[in-house]
């Protein structure tokens, strides 16, 4: 995954960026962290990334929970394939599930949000193009709206029927199952 | 030690902010579309049919309009296995053929609850269609289901009927044969035969298809009948 060559490894972990929040609050990370996103993968790859990149869509709130998932997740990333050499499969095998394990209960606690923190993190993903982020943030919208109906959705997410009569002569006309 | 402060996560304080005061309202209806796109491939097709397809204007539009939300219908449930087609909520065709409407034109793979009109439904606006699992009781019936069906999918792969009767005659497994040269998996076999097919078209689908199983003789069937009913198919069962 990680472009840089074994030999440059150090220099690039060493290489931090400035992120810098729509609030103006300053973040350095390391490339490593920084590079989860593709946004701001394509801005170092192009250079232009010298006296910080500003995110003008991201507050420093946001940012720094992003920067949080961000962290963990390329440690993880790091540490699995710096231990793929000193182990046995067996062993690396038992890393390997202790890692996702870790990822997962870290994944599971970081959801653990209001629904507009939720809301800002999934724009902030889908800014970013940080993969991960955005494939967790949806799958929980997805999870709490099985199963429920219409109004329930609009309650839980404060959203306002914006259906027309007409829209809602023609739902009605077409699904009719959804109101017997 | 730290026992206490790992169970608060730093991020959410003890004190939770009041639900939702005005300054935390966020819009889920305005969702740019490849995120809304995102969540709606995640949730089951009967909830978007009928929940969150219906919440507000700019869900149901994505919901109506987006065939590629319905390109993999996957419409099963558990009580499809306790009912037979004709029990259960009455608007389970309804549900299907909205799905199928949907997909306009793309869908490739079906997986429900269906009966012999609903297959014919899909198959005829399905012309990608590679896969179906029937997922619950069916009684296929004979009439249509060569040119009804089989005949409209050139591209099917997949076959699977859970229960129930199946016309397994010789003619309609031949149509198998000359109309789907890529089946790969045809599994009747959790069905009763209410015909019988002839030695020389079996022999012939199990050289062809490759996971094979044909449907049952029915054991509640008289002996002398079906034994008949076999030896007519045999007899009339000619390798074109």
């Amino acid at each position: 995954m990680a472009s840089a060559g074994s030999g440059d490894e150090k220099a690039a972990a060493a290489a931090m960026i400035t992120l810098i929040s729509s609030d103006n609050e300053k973040f350095e990370v390391t490339e490593a962290t920084a590079t989860l996103s593709q946004t701001i993968r394509h801005m170092i790859e192009d250079g232009c990334t010298d006296g910080g990149v500003p995110l003008p869509n991201v507050t420093s709130k946001i940012l720094a929970r992003v920067i949080e998932y961000c962290k963990k997740h390329a440690t993880a990333a790091a540490g699995e394939e710096g231990s793929s050499s000193s182990f046995s499969d067996a062993a690396f095998l038992e890393v390997d599930r202790a890692f996702l394990e870790e990822l997962e209960e870290f994944d599971d606690a970081f959801l653990e949000v209001d629904r507009a923190t939720l809301f800002d993190l999934i724009l902030a993903a889908n800014y970013l193009d940080i993969k991960g982020l955005l494939n967790l943030t949806c799958q929980k919208v997805a999870d709490s709206v099985k199963g429920k109906t219409p109004e329930q959705i609009r309650e839980m997410y404060n959203i306002v029927n914006d259906l027309t009569p007409e829209e809602e002569a023609e739902i009605r006309r077409e699904t009719q199952w959804a109101f017997e | 030690m730290s026992k206490q402060e790992t169970l608060t996560d730093p991020a959410t304080p003890a004190i939770s902010s009041p639900p939702s005061p005005p300054e935390s309202w966020r819009d889920y209806s305005a969702l740019p579309c490849n995120v809304l796109l995102d969540i709606f491939s995640r949730v089951p097709h009967a909830d978007i049919l009928r929940g969150a397809g219906l919440v507000c204007a700019p869900w149901r539009r994505l919901a109506v309009a987006e065939p590629a939300l319905w390109r993999h219908i996957d419409l099963s449930a558990a009580e499809d296995k306790t009912l037979s087609s004709r029990d259960g909520p009455a608007h389970w065709q309804a549900m299907s053929r909205a799905a199928v409407d949907r997909s306009a034109g793309q869908c490739e793979s079906f997986r429900g609850r269906a009966d012999s009109d609903f297959l014919a439904y899909l198959a005829d606006r399905s012309p990608d269609l590679r896969s179906i699992h029937v997922t619950s009781w069916i009684y296929v019936t004979e009439r249509g289901f060569v040119d009804g069906v089989i005949k409209k999918l050139p591209l099917l792969e997949r076959l699977v009927m859970w229960r129930g009767f199946f016309p397994g005659s010789s003619e309609v497994m031949r149509a198998f044969l000359d109309h789907c040269p890529r089946l790969d998996l045809l599994d009747l076999g959790g069905c009763y035969n209410s015909y019988a097919v002839g030695y020389r078209t079996r022999e012939r689908c199990q050289r062809t298809i490759r996971n094979l199983r044909l449907p049952k003789t029915d054991p509640n069937g008289c002996s002398c009948c079906v034994e008949y009913a076999q030896d007519y198919a045999d007899k009339h069962d000619y390798n074109y």
